[in-house]
């Protein structure tokens, strides 16, 4: 009897104070997409954009600009405004202007990210190259909702490797690992929203180089992320009559690989094997007989491609490949006297790519 | 009326005060005292003892050749007119024979009765006494003819590949059913009689080399301690012998059709065949073996196998898929993805309630269809799902009193629910899934996860007979989880299932050569 | 005449049971303990725990195997009369009864922030202790059963892991033992504790049905356990850089916090969930054991009462004190202690002390 009373005043108990966690779906507001940007005094800004599920309501997205010290304390402005109880657990997008990308310490403003258990860590995180503003209050009209939009894009561009998709959680590993510096999708909005490749950040995160989507993927073959598509549009130098010969394939398989020794410095070497499948061809060339000429001028031009790429890197300072972890790995002694000037380091060191192509296939025309 | 009273319980029973109306008979009977010589002595007596039962038939006659005269009693509804008429009277009352002889009734069971306790359980047990002037005994004959219903297909567990029989209200024929199949020595019959007015015949089949003698043990000292007026039916006989009263899982299984029966027999369980009820219990049991059905073995096993898993889904669906529901739309909302977390959100925001209360309507609403459905005749019943489907579907969703996820969601559970084959099972899982929605309700996927455990919890602690209710699967016996989640080639099952306690487990050997 | 022949467990139960102790809520945070502390080497640390355990553990079987029909609390009578093994067993009831408030503060702790943050703890602790007191009233046969049955349930939970893994770097793991072996030796003792919870099967062994497979079942336990962390070490490592992993105070749940379905997303809130009856797994035995030792100690025969007694001070407790992540830490610390003395130090002593005991009591006779 006693253990009967007893259950009944459990039951009563959590009754009366079970619920008070509760938080029905159409009472919150969804930021989907936050923008952190800096205005021109230098103070952040804070845009959110959320969906509005009334039908009343005319527009589908609620989007609001609020300045604020901090991404928590934007929260509280946007409650102030906003329909519902603002919650970053849905964050689809994390929009940084390139002006607060080139501040210093930056970074410590997406902590409530990773602190609150509450909030995601697959946000894409993206770089803008103009003022944020632009991108969250741009309403197109052949487009659904702007945070489905903008995470297919990114998401679509990924696969083709036009950009990087750096998620929230990635951009940590990439900020907190000395071995590797971090990389960002790059957006930016003229008349329509378009990526622009990819933004290449420093140790101390801060914006240093933009790469093309051209040049994105062969920083995606060095850092050894081969999947996906790499589908490549080139001018081969055959003959040197100056004439452009433009030839395009997709490569079903890419292997790459890193080998390193340390010599007074770094030196990589990258062997990156190719097979490709030729999808366009815009000179006449007898395939079949002269494979192995193609092969040849193919490797060359890539091999150019990779070595400027990596120039360009190497005159910043930064390391987007992770050639750090091959020589933590492999020289770690070496790398342990130099782990913390890791851009340093790397900018002395040698890295030879060697592409090696194989034509696997013309298509279905000679 | 007069028997019941067992020596061995001194408390005061009720008898005593239901002998005392008779007391203002001038010769009151009890049940040990013998029958009197004297033929209208006898009548009297029973007249006296029958004088509320209009009905009874005490037809006197003279036996034909010794002029003796002689009374056939009986009550005509319970009894066979033509057996008492053709083999009975007829030959009494034509042909010539000595009386110190055998007499000349072309029945087969007669019986010597001295008692009256006798003579009157056999009168209201459909049975005639024939009465002979001059002798201090009667004759039981059995002239037990009841109206009776044909051998129909079961109806409430229909098996595409089962026979086509099921049981009926007759308990003899029941276990003439269960005989047919396991025409067998060591069938073992065991009958009881509990009940003080409407006795009733409880027997205990089960095969005596198979089956274990714990549980036997434990099962007739169950049945003996029963002491009720009468048994109506084979659930208020379970609600008295099960383990665990207050437990929403029934420990023990009902079914009307025979092969289920015996198959369950063979494996070393008993079967409890009550007299006058359509469906007998089968004991001990687990709870696996709730989730299978007669067709499983006579399908493919592939197929079965399919079948089963999709069952113990249909369980969990049941179970779970309302109130988790009610949890991912109020607690934890980040685990939908967001196109549909969208959808979801747009179809919510026009109704009213609390996603609980949403859910507890719907579901409460579909109960009531069910029970609607199956109260009303078969032809009017048809409409109830019209009007389910139209009226509160669609019409509630355009009103913006549910949204059109809770529907599916409803539905969803309804269809898995009917897919378990027992209907106490499916019952008390359907009961379960609403104290489920409420602790979703109050601590989202946290008050799902420790309902879940209490749940489990339960049930390991569930014994059945003192056999666990767990296994196959706690305690583990591999050998058994070939029925379990799979019904594996039935070759292969080669022991009988360990959690029933039988004896010699092997019960077949190699019956496929390699070939 | 067995005594226990009703609640006899089987040796897969006495497996589980002991796993189930083991295997609580350390494993979520043991990663970035062992990164700390012996960086990408620390799954090597692991192995040597395992091995500590596994000594103390064939100690401990062989001490109890001396009187195999006796529990803990007849053990010590015997041998130190009545009323120091009394106080030995009281000892132990308050160790079990500790274990239990810390695992079950923990788990408090962990539903709050990730699911519950308004709810009252002493709310949370009512719920925890429905299924507790439904499974430890009953004898320890029904606790085998569901230690077995959980244990089932819950096993596909390692395969999620191995979603991640596909974006892991093994590189990570290079160069083996980059600092030698004093890191690593430095995090045995973290390993070492993480294996506490064999104990209990100093209480099992008499229930135990085939005894003389009692060595092998506890070495299976005990190897599931280190299989169990081995491999979730080893995907964290494999996926957080080695700096990156040191910021997270959980790291299986940031790992888990990744898996991402088309139909579900935020995998981590579910596994979280259902890593609750893994965690129920490990209370359960040690408030039943708090509550048998104390009904032995006062010669009851029913420890039911005793189990909602427990369940209530716990709960009264938690309403009081309130206690905090950092408090709850400091708690666990409290419990390795003594479980340093109760598991790892006391079976090898009563091993001794038996044989010397049954020396003695040799010559005595004679």
């Amino acid at each position: 009897m006693k253990r009967k009373t007893l259950l009944c005043l459990s039951l009563v108990a959590m009754l009366m104070t079970g619920c008070v966690d509760q938080m029905y779906v159409e009472d919150v507001s969804l930021s989907l997409i936050l923008g952190l940007d800096l205005d021109k005094n230098g103070h952040l800004l804070v845009y959110m954009s959320s969906p509005v599920f009334n039908k009343e309501a005319k527009e589908k997205e609620e989007k609001v600009e609020v300045k604020a010290v901090t991404i928590r304390d934007s929260r509280e402005l946007f409650d102030m405004t906003v329909m519902a109880l603002t919650s970053g657990s849905k964050t689809q997008l994390l929009l940084v202007g390139k002006k607060l990308l080139k501040r210093k310490n930056w970074i410590d403003y997406i902590d409530p990210f990773y602190r609150d258990p509450k909030n995601t860590v697959t946000t894409r995180v993206v770089a803008v190259d103009g003022p944020v503003s632009d991108v969250i209050f741009f309403r197109p009209k052949d487009k659904p909702r702007l945070p489905l939009y903008l995470a297919n894009l990114v998401d679509t561009a990924y696969r083709r490797n036009v950009t990087v998709k750096t998620t929230l959680q990635e951009f940590h590993e990439q900020t907190t690992e000395k071995g590797i510096t971090a990389s960002i999708t790059e957006m930016k909005k003229d008349h329509k929203i378009m990526l622009t490749g990819t933004a290449l950040l420093d140790e101390q995160s801060n914006y240093k180089l933009s790469i093309t989507p051209h040049e994105n993927k062969f920083l995606r073959i060095l850092q050894h992320k081969t999947k996906g598509d790499f589908p490549f549009t080139i001018s081969v130098p055959l003959e040197s009559n100056g004439h452009d010969h433009w030839i395009s394939f997709s490569t079903p398989s890419i292997k790459a690989k890193t080998k390193v020794r340390y010599d007074n410095h770094f030196i990589f070497d990258t062997d990156v094997k190719m097979r490709v499948v030729i999808t366009e061809r815009l000179f006449p060339f007898n395939v079949r007989s002269d494979t192995a000429k193609l092969q040849k001028s193919i490797e060359k031009k890539m091999q150019a491609d990779f070595e400027r790429l990596i120039k360009k890197t190497q005159t910043k300072g930064i390391d987007p490949f992770g050639f750090g972890i091959y020589a933590r790995a492999y020289t770690y002694p070496e790398w342990k006297k130099v782990q913390n000037q890791w851009g340093k380091a790397f900018s002395k060191a040698d890295v030879n790519v060697k592409v090696h192509v194989t034509i696997g296939g013309m298509g279905t025309i000679k | 009326m007069f028997d019941f009273l067992k020596p061995s319980k001194g408390k005061r029973s009720f008898l005593h005060q239901q002998g005392s109306t008779h007391s203002n008979l001038q010769k009151k009977k009890s049940a040990d005292d013998v029958l009197d010589s004297d033929l209208t002595q006898n009548t009297e007596i029973l007249q006296q003892v029958f004088s509320q039962a209009p009905d009874l038939v005490i037809r006197c006659f003279s036996i034909n050749a010794s002029k003796s005269d002689a009374a056939l009693v009986y009550l005509p509804g319970l009894t066979n007119k033509d057996a008492i008429h053709n083999h009975v009277l007829k030959p009494l009352m034509s042909s010539s024979f000595e009386l110190d002889k055998e007499l000349p009734i072309t029945i087969g069971d007669v019986e010597v009765v001295e008692t009256w306790g006798q003579v009157e359980s056999a009168i209201l047990g459909g049975d005639s006494v024939l009465l002979i002037n001059g002798q201090s005994t009667g004759y039981r004959l059995d002239t037990k003819g009841w109206p009776q219903r044909q051998l129909n297909d079961p109806q409430n567990e229909i098996a595409l590949k089962g026979a086509h029989q099921g049981f009926v209200e007759t308990g003899t024929q029941n276990i003439a059913l269960i005989r047919r199949y396991i025409p067998h020595h060591e069938l073992i019959l065991k009958e009881m009689t509990i009940g003080l007015r409407g006795k009733t015949k409880v027997s205990l089949l089960y095969l005596r080399d198979v089956a274990s003698d714990d549980v036997l043990r434990e099962l007739e000292t169950r049945i003996q301690n029963i002491t009720v007026d009468a048994i109506i039916n084979t659930g208020e006989l379970i609600e008295f012998i099960e383990d665990n009263p207050y437990s929403p899982f029934p420990q023990i299984m009902l079914t009307e059709r025979p092969d289920t029966a015996v198959s369950h027999i063979l494996q070393g369980r008993f079967v409890i065949v009550l007299d006058r009820s359509p469906s007998v219990l089968i004991a001990p049991t687990n709870f696996m073996s709730f989730f299978q059905a007669v067709d499983d073995y006579g399908s493919r096993w592939l197929l079965s196998s399919f079948i089963r898993v999709s069952r113990f889904l249909a369980f969990i669906i049941t179970l779970f898929f309302p109130a988790s529901y009610v949890a991912f739309i109020s607690f934890n909302f980040e685990v939908i993805p967001m196109e549909l977390l969208l959808s979801i959100a747009e179809s919510r925001i026009k109704v009213p309630f609390a996603p609980v209360l949403e859910a507890v309507i719907m579901e409460t609403i579909l109960e009531l269809m069910r029970e609607a459905a199956l109260r009303l005749p078969t032809p009017i019943g048809q409409t109830i799902g019209i009007v389910g489907g139209i009226i509160i579907g669609q019409a509630a969703v355009q009103v913006g009193i549910v949204s059109n996820i809770m529907i599916i969601v409803v539905a969803v559970t309804a269809i898995a629910s009917y897919n378990i084959p027992n209907y106490d099972m499916s019952s008390s899982i359907r009961l379960l899934r609403f104290p489920l929605m409420l602790a979703a309700a109050m601590f989202g996927v946290v008050g799902l996860v420790v309902g879940w455990m209490t749940i489990v919890g339960h049930l390991v602690s569930l014994e059945s007979l003192g056999t666990p209710y767990g296994t196959p699967l706690a305690p583990f016996r591999f050998a058994d989880m070939k029925d379990a989640f799979l019904r594996f080639p039935l070759w292969t099952m080669k022991s009988r299932p360990k959690g029933t306690g039988a004896i010699p487990t092997i019960r077949q050997g190699r019956n496929r050569t390699k070939r | 005449m067995k005594k226990y022949a009703y609640n006899e467990i089987t040796l897969m139960q006495y497996i589980f049971l002991i796993n189930g102790t083991q295997v609580g809520t350390g494993v979520l945070s043991l990663p970035r303990i062992l990164a700390e502390k012996a960086g990408t080497d620390g799954w090597i640390a692991i192995l040597i725990g395992w091995f500590c355990s596994v000594a103390a553990s064939i100690f401990l079987v062989k001490a109890a195997a001396k009187y195999p029909e006796d529990t803990l609390y007849e053990i010590l009578i015997r041998f130190f009369g009545k009323i120091l093994g009394k106080a030995l067993v009281l000892i132990y009831m308050f160790y079990f009864a500790f274990y239990a408030w810390t695992i079950l503060v923990n788990a408090c702790l962990y539903i709050k922030a990730w699911f519950l943050p308004k709810t009252p703890d002493y709310i949370i602790l009512l719920l925890f202790s429905i299924p507790t007191f439904f499974v430890a009233r009953n004898g320890l046969r029904v606790l085998g059963r569901y230690s077995e049955l959980s244990f089932y349930m819950v096993m596909w939970i390692p395969l999620f892991l191995l979603i991640p893994l596909k974006d892991g770097n093994w590189l990570h793991f290079l160069p083996l033992l980059k600092e030698g072996w004093r890191p690593v030796l430095s995090a045995v003792p973290t390993t070492v504790f993480s294996f506490l919870g064999f104990e209990v099967a100093f209480f099992l062994y008499p229930f135990l049905q085939k005894k003389q497979h009692a060595v092998l079942g506890i070495t299976i336990a005990n190897t599931l356990t280190m299989l169990f962390y081995v491999f979730v070490t080893f995907v964290c490592f494999a996926y957080f850089s080695p700096d990156g992993i040191i910021e997270f105070n959980q790291p299986v749940l940031n790992l888990l916090k990744l898996i991402e379905f088309r139909f579900l997303e935020r995998f981590d809130m579910v596994l979280l969930a259902v890593y609750l009856i893994v965690v129920s797994t490990a209370w359960m035995p040690c408030v039943y054991f708090a509550a048998f030792c104390s009904s032995q100690l006062l010669g009851k025969q029913d420890h039911s009462n005793y189990v909602t007694i427990l369940l209530l001070i716990i709960i009264g407790l938690v309403f009081w004190l309130d206690p905090t992540w950092i408090e709850s830490e400091g708690w666990q610390k409290m419990v390795t202690k003594g479980g340093l003395l109760l598991a790892f130090a006391a079976p090898p002593f009563l091993w001794v002390y038996s044989w010397i005991y049954e020396k003695f009591r040799r010559r005595v006779n004679h």
